[in-house]
């Protein structure tokens, strides 16, 4: 599946995506580990405090569905085809 | 007490000045800005009057937070009865304008009547002055604001004016200040063309007086503490800017597309707030006055062309609304229309109807005047129609009065996506519930600002909501309504409420005016604002019936992402809205309602 970066993040890892695999039952979590691994860099607190959620203004989405609203990181992949990594941002 | 305690009053039907004394105890009520000033409209203004007449006013007001080292405060609010919606008009701007109306030692100013020739106000402290703007008059933003900072012979001198839109007497038109910053929404631009006048040139040294400057001063440094420390405010706003939020929405599935008839853009990341950085056409950020977050964005073109922006409404609006994604293009019109004075939401919105309309018929090739076709995808057409908007020539004429009207003129108002007949926001209703009814019960019409529900439902800012849910967003809509109010009527900018809640607003409120309110009674206040501007547009012929949303988005199910399938389910929320505001259910006021905030 593939792994999209955005905003700060985008610009830090200098990649818009990388592919990881996904076997059964990954969970959100576990794929970004493994595509912390592909680029060689540390994110994962840029985007999570220390329970696994999301800053505020930081989001991660699967195939565009928040997983705020289902299990967070131990939401498993399924047959999703994306994950989308959100730094905290905002504006108006 | 934070307010210089001076009001000015123009006439520029008979050239009068006069200095009255800023009604002080009404801001315990109204706090200032926005809601002093539309309580002075209330007083003042027949709310059925034709907004483009002379018996319109408009009253240009700062807060009790403007001009302080509050984090921000520079903002000011220019308050009329509006031309697109008929309804109250209320817009905001940064830079630094406001702060300097405050250090020449005013308030607000309140312009009445109608000058028999294109003026302008000077506002050197003590020295006020209608003078002669014939030789500015037609000139873009750019060169009035250059022409009068070197005629005021003060190097620091801040311009407010109208360009050739709002002479034209554009339905859109915006008020610029400091070339770049506008007051761009609901047409006041045109109010003050009606008006003939051109510009109001500010300068003074004076401070806003605080009861403990030192007190206040420790009180500032912890909320600019906390919103530096702010994951949004402090990295996300001022790396990238508002624009950041062209992949956030469009990857939410909620990102309009060709006059919102998808829900998602394949190019977005061609034009987003990345691609600005990726390019090498962002230069640097800067801030508005006593701005910690500096979010405005500087962009140098290829071409060489400069400027500020685009924000992201309006990349989005000069861009995937239509159908194309060139960051050249976008900057440029929106350069464009900051030298027009035309508002950027609207004019891409009205674009984008027309653009709709032209493609299922309805207007003819030979109305376009061997202009470029309107078809989305044809970037070609946008710097040519922002043009003839601003100008009034050919069909331009027609699109200057906003798509509602235009479309309505050729019996097909369902293109136009507009609330209260003003243009709708970057955010697609299907996609989040609060936002839509936000638009839907607006007080100035389809805007994103005054309850600003993508915070929450969208950034989880303060706490995550579903987007999709109905459940309990009413409760959310009716806070953010009312602390929205207050924070406008501070002088403050809205993105301090990343990081800020009620509480902080509520000590510096007290801190620089000297007032012990508790938080309740300021959110009470933005209640009573909130409820006060209703009132207007109900006086002014503005029903319940207008609390509603483009016809697309209950009919048309969104079609990809996230939200396929979903359209918008306002009916199951309008009901509970008007229970928590008090209202009838049928969405009038009753007049005990307006008697238990105590509106006059």
């Amino acid at each position: 599946m593939t792994v999209k970066f955005f905003a700060t993040l985008k610009l830090k890892l200098g990649v818009a995506s990388v592919e990881v695999d996904a076997e059964p039952g990954l969970s959100v979590g576990q794929a970004i580990k493994r595509a912390e691994q592909s680029t060689g860099r540390s994110f994962w607190s840029d985007i999570f405090d220390k329970q696994g959620k999301t800053f505020p203004g930081g989001m991660v989405l699967l195939d565009g569905a928040n997983i705020a609203h289902q299990n967070g990181v131990d939401t498993p992949v399924g047959d999703a085809e994306t994950i989308s990594v959100f730094p905290p941002a905002g504006g108006g | 007490m934070a307010f210089m305690g001076t009001m000015l009053r123009v006439n520029l039907t008979d050239g009068t000045i006069k200095k009255d004394p800023t009604p002080i105890e009404l801001a315990k009520k109204y706090v200032g800005g926005r809601g002093l000033a539309t309580r002075l409209l209330m007083n003042e203004v027949d709310p059925t009057i034709d907004a483009l007449s002379p018996d319109n006013k408009l009253i240009f007001a700062t807060g009790p937070l403007s001009n302080t080292n509050a984090p921000t405060g520079g903002r000011y609010m220019v308050i009329t009865k509006g031309p697109l919606t008929g309804g109250i008009a209320s817009s905001n701007s940064g830079g630094e304008w406001g702060a300097y109306l405050k250090k020449a030692g005013y308030d607000l100013v309140i312009l009445e009547g109608k000058s028999p020739k294109p003026v302008y106000l000077s506002v050197m402290e003590d020295d006020v002055q209608i003078k002669d703007a014939a030789h500015v008059w037609g000139k873009r933003v750019p060169e009035t604001t250059d022409t009068l900072i070197a005629e005021s012979g003060q190097k620091k001198a801040k311009v407010s004016c109208i360009g050739p839109a709002g002479e034209n007497l554009v339905m859109f038109a915006s008020i610029m200040n400091e070339k770049h910053r506008a007051a761009g929404r609901t047409g006041v631009g045109a109010v003050m063309g009606s008006k003939n006048l051109k510009a109001i040139v500010v300068h003074g040294n004076k401070k806003s007086p605080i009861p403990d400057p030192n007190a206040f001063r420790d009180l500032v440094k912890g909320k600019i503490a906390t919103i530096k420390a702010n994951g949004i405010t402090g990295e996300g706003l001022p790396k990238l800017g508002t624009k950041v939020l062209d992949n956030i929405i469009n990857e939410n599935g909620m990102y309009p597309s060709r006059n919102f008839q998808d829900v998602m853009y394949d190019g977005t990341s061609h034009m987003s707030g990345e691609a600005l950085v990726e390019k090498g056409y962002l230069k640097r950020n800067s801030g508005c006055y006593m701005c910690p977050i500096a979010c405005a964005r500087n962009v140098e073109l290829p071409n060489g062309r400069k400027g500020e922006g685009p924000e992201y409404e309006t990349g989005w609006a000069f861009g995937p609304l239509l159908g194309f994604h060139d960051l050249n293009v976008i900057c440029d019109a929106n350069f464009l229309c900051n030298d027009l004075g035309l508002d950027t939401i609207s004019a891409g919105v009205t674009i984008a109807c027309a653009m709709e309309m032209y493609e299922k018929g309805y207007i003819k090739k030979e109305e376009l005047d061997n202009g470029p076709e309107l078809t989305f995808g044809n970037s070609e057409a946008l710097p040519y129609y922002l043009y003839k908007m601003a100008y009034r020539e050919g069909i331009g004429d027609k699109l200057a009065q906003g798509s509602f009207r235009f479309a309505t003129g050729y019996g097909c108002p369902e293109f136009s996506m507009t609330c209260k007949k003003q243009e709708l926001p970057a955010y697609d209703p299907r996609g989040v519930q609060g936002m839509g009814m936000s638009y839907a019960v607006g007080n100035r019409g389809g805007d994103h600002v005054r309850s600003y529900l993508i915070a929450p439902e969208i950034l989880g800012s303060p706490e995550k909501l579903d987007p999709q849910a109905v459940e309990g967003k009413m409760q959310w809509l009716f806070i953010f309504q009312n602390l929205t109010a207050v924070i406008d009527s501070s002088g403050l900018c809205l993105f301090t409420s990343f990081a800020l809640g009620a509480d902080d607003y509520a000590d510096m409120l007290n801190a620089a005016t000297g007032f012990d309110l508790t938080t309740a009674q300021w959110l009470e206040a933005g209640e009573r604002i909130w409820n006060m501007e209703r009132n207007f547009n109900l006086l002014a012929g503005i029903g319940p019936e207008t609390d509603t949303l483009p016809r697309r988005f209950f009919d048309e199910p969104a079609q990809r992402g996230p939200n396929k399938g979903k359209v918008h389910r306002l009916p199951e929320m309008l009901p509970e809205y008007y229970q928590l505001r008090g209202w009838n259910a049928d969405g009038t006021m009753p007049q005990a309602k307006l008697e238990a905030l105590g509106i006059e």
